[in-house]
C-alpha cells in the first residue's frame, strides 16, 4: 500500500515552541485524524508539509512526491483555519479563479457543491457565516482531481448537523482507494468517527500515530477505588484520577485484573489522560 | 498567473469603480481648464493603487497562504502585482493620451509627458513592492508614505527641474523605469520564496 502522506523527522524551531522530529505516514484510501490540545503544532505540522513554512530539518513526501509543486498541489485540497478567498468575490468569481488555477476544475462540480451546502450565488465572500466560508472552502478543494485532503479545523464552527454531513461527504471521499485524508480537530468526537488513523500531537511532539481500531482496543478505562488502581503495575497505568466516589484510569487492556469494572475508552478520554500525565 | 491577475481586478472592482468615477471627473475639469495635466498624473497614482490595495486585501484575508496550497508557486504571487501594475499602467497610459490629443496637445508632447509620468510611477511601485513583501502592508505605510511624498515634496521644492520640459529626460526615463522594476521583480521574487506563510 502506498502512503499518501509521509513525514520523517519534520521539524521547526520557534522561539517558545519546538516542532520536533515529527514522523508519521497515511496509507492511500484512509483518514487520519490530527489531534492535540491548542498549540500542540497541528497548524505547524500542516504548514510544514504543504512547504508554507520551511522545515529546520525533515521533510514531507505528499502523495509520493518529495516537491510541493503545481503538480501535486494540483491533487491537493485544502481547507485552513481562515477561508483564505477575498472578502469582495462572489460563488461566481470564485469559479471563474479557481478554474483558472487548477486545470482540472470541474465547474459543474463546483456548482453542484455550493448548491448542496446551500451557499448563496449573489453575495460576497465578506456576508457569508463562519460556516458558509468553510462550506466553500470544502466545496472548492472538491471540485477538482483532489487526491489528499488536508482539513485544518475544518470542522469547528459548523453545527452538529452540518459537521455531520461533512462525515459523510469525507467517508464519501475515501470510496475511491486512491484518495486519503488528513483531519486536524479538536472536536475528537467527529474524529472518532470518521478516523482509520490517529496521529496524537502535544506540545510538539508526536505521541502516537496508529489505526483507530489498535488504539481504542488498547487501552481501558477501568474503575476501582483508588488504593486498588495504585496498586497496578505503573508501566500500564496511563492516567489517574480520583474523584470523592470513587476513582478511573487509564489503562492497558492487556493489565486489567480479572473481574474490575471498567469500560470502553473513547480517543478523548486517551487523549485527556495521556496530556494530563504530563507527558 | 492569469488566475491570480483575475482575482486582484474581481476583488478591487468596487475600488476600481470608484476611481472611474474621479477619473470622469478629472477629464471634465481637464476639458474644462484646457489642462491636460489632471489626467496624466492620475497615471502615476493608478499604477500605485491598484497593486498596493490589492496586496492590502490580500492580507487581510490571508489569500497568500491560501493560494499557495493551489498551483500557484510563490513566484506567481510577486509576479502577478507587478502584472497588476504594468496593466494598470498601460490602461491609465492609453486613456490619457487619447484624451490629451483630443484637447489637442502636440502627440510628442503628450508621449513625453506621459513617458515621464509613467517613469515615476514604475519607479515608486519598484521601491515599494519589494518592501511591502516583505513587512506586509500595514507596517509598510511609513515607507509607502515617504516614497510617494518625498518626489512629490522635491516637485514642489524644485519646480524649475520638472516643469522644463527637457527633451533628455523623455526618452530613457520609462526605459531606465522598466529596468529598475525588473531588478525589482527579482528582489520580491526572493523575499516571497524566503517568506513564511
Amino acid at each position: 500500500m502506498n502512503n499518501a502522506l509521509e513525514l520523517t523527522g519534520l521539524t521547526k524551531h520557534y522561539p517558545g515552541f519546538t516542532l520536533d522530529h515529527l514522523s508519521f505516514s497515511l496509507p492511500e484510501g484512509c483518514i487520519m485524524g490530527l489531534i492535540g490540545e491548542n498549540g500542540a503544532g497541528k497548524t505547524t505540522a500542516l504548514k510544514l508539509m504543504l512547504g508554507l513554512v520551511h522545515p529546520d530539518e525533515g521533510g514531507a513526501r505528499l502523495l509520493g512526491r518529495a516537491a510541493v509543486d503545481r503538480e501535486t498541489k494540483e491533487h491537493l485540497g485544502v481547507v485552513m483555519d481562515d477561508c483564505g478567498f477575498p472578502e469582495n468575490l462572489t460563488l461566481h468569481d470564485v469559479d471563474a479563479i479557481l478554474s483558472r488555477c487548477y486545470r482540472t476544475w470541474d465547474t459543474l462540480r463546483f456548482q453542484g457543491w455550493a448548491d448542496r451546502f446551500e451557499l448563496p450565488r449573489k453575495k460576497p465572500v465578506k456576508a457569508f457565516s463562519r460556516g458558509m466560508r468553510m462550506k466553500l472552502s470544502i466545496a472548492a478543494a472538491l471540485s477538482h482531481d483532489s487526491r489528499l485532503l488536508l482539513l485544518d479545523e475544518a470542522t469547528s464552527g459548523l453545527d452538529p448537523v452540518v459537521r455531520d454531513e461533512m462525515l459523510d461527504v469525507l467517508r464519501d471521499f475515501i470510496q475511491d482507494e486512491h484518495r486519503s485524508v488528513l483531519l486536524s480537530s479538536h472536536i475528537i468526537s467527529d474524529l472518532e468517527k470518521v478516523c482509520d488513523y490517529v496521529t496524537f500531537l502535544h506540545q510538539g511532539r508526536l505521541l502516537l500515530s496508529e489505526p483507530k481500531d489498535e488504539l481504542l482496543d488498547r487501552y481501558v478505562l477501568a474503575k476501582a477505588p483508588e488504593q486498588e488502581l495504585r496498586r497496578l503495575d505503573p508501566a500500564a497505568v496511563i492516567g489517574l484520577r480520583a474523584g470523592r466516589f470513587g476513582a478511573e484510569a487509564l489503562i492497558l487492556r492487556s493489565a486489567l485484573p480479572a473481574g474490575m469494572a471498567h469500560q470502553a475508552a473513547t480517543l478523548e478520554d486517551i487523549m485527556l489522560y495521556h496530556i494530563k500525565e504530563g507527558h | 498567473m492569469k488566475g491570480l491577475l483575475m482575482k486582484d481586478l474581481l476583488n478591487l472592482r468596487q475600488t476600481i469603480r470608484v476611481w472611474a468615477l474621479l477619473l470622469v471627473l478629472f477629464i471634465v475639469i481637464g476639458f474644462a481648464q484646457r489642462s491636460p495635466i489632471y489626467i496624466t498624473s492620475m497615471l502615476t497614482v493608478m499604477v500605485l493603487l491598484l497593486p498596493v490595495n490589492a496586496l492590502a486585501y490580500d492580507e487581510n484575508c490571508k489569500w497568500d497562504a491560501y493560494a499557495l496550497t493551489m498551483p500557484v508557486t510563490r513566484r506567481d504571487l510577486a509576479l502577478s502585482k507587478y502584472l497588476l501594475a504594468l496593466v494598470g499602467a498601460g490602461a491609465m497610459a492609453l486613456l490619457s493620451a487619447v484624451c490629451t490629443l483630443m484637447m489637442g496637445a502636440a502627440p510628442d508632447e503628450v508621449l513625453s509627458t506621459i513617458g515621464l509620468l509613467l517613469a515615476a510611477g514604475l519607479c515608486m511601485i519598484s521601491v515599494l513592492l519589494p518592501l511591502l513583501f516583505r513587512f506586509g502592508v500595514q507596517k509598510g505605510r511609513m515607507v509607502m508614505i515617504v516614497v510617494v511624498l518625498l518626489p512629490v515634496a522635491l516637485t514642489v521644492l524644485f519646480p524649475d527641474v520638472f516643469t522644463t520640459t527637457q527633451p533628455v529626460g523623455t526618452g530613457w526615463l520609462p526605459l531606465a523605469a522598466l529596468v529598475l522594476l525588473m531588478g525589482s521583480a527579482a528582489v520580491s521574487v526572493r523575499v516571497c520564496e524566503k517568506k513564511e506563510y
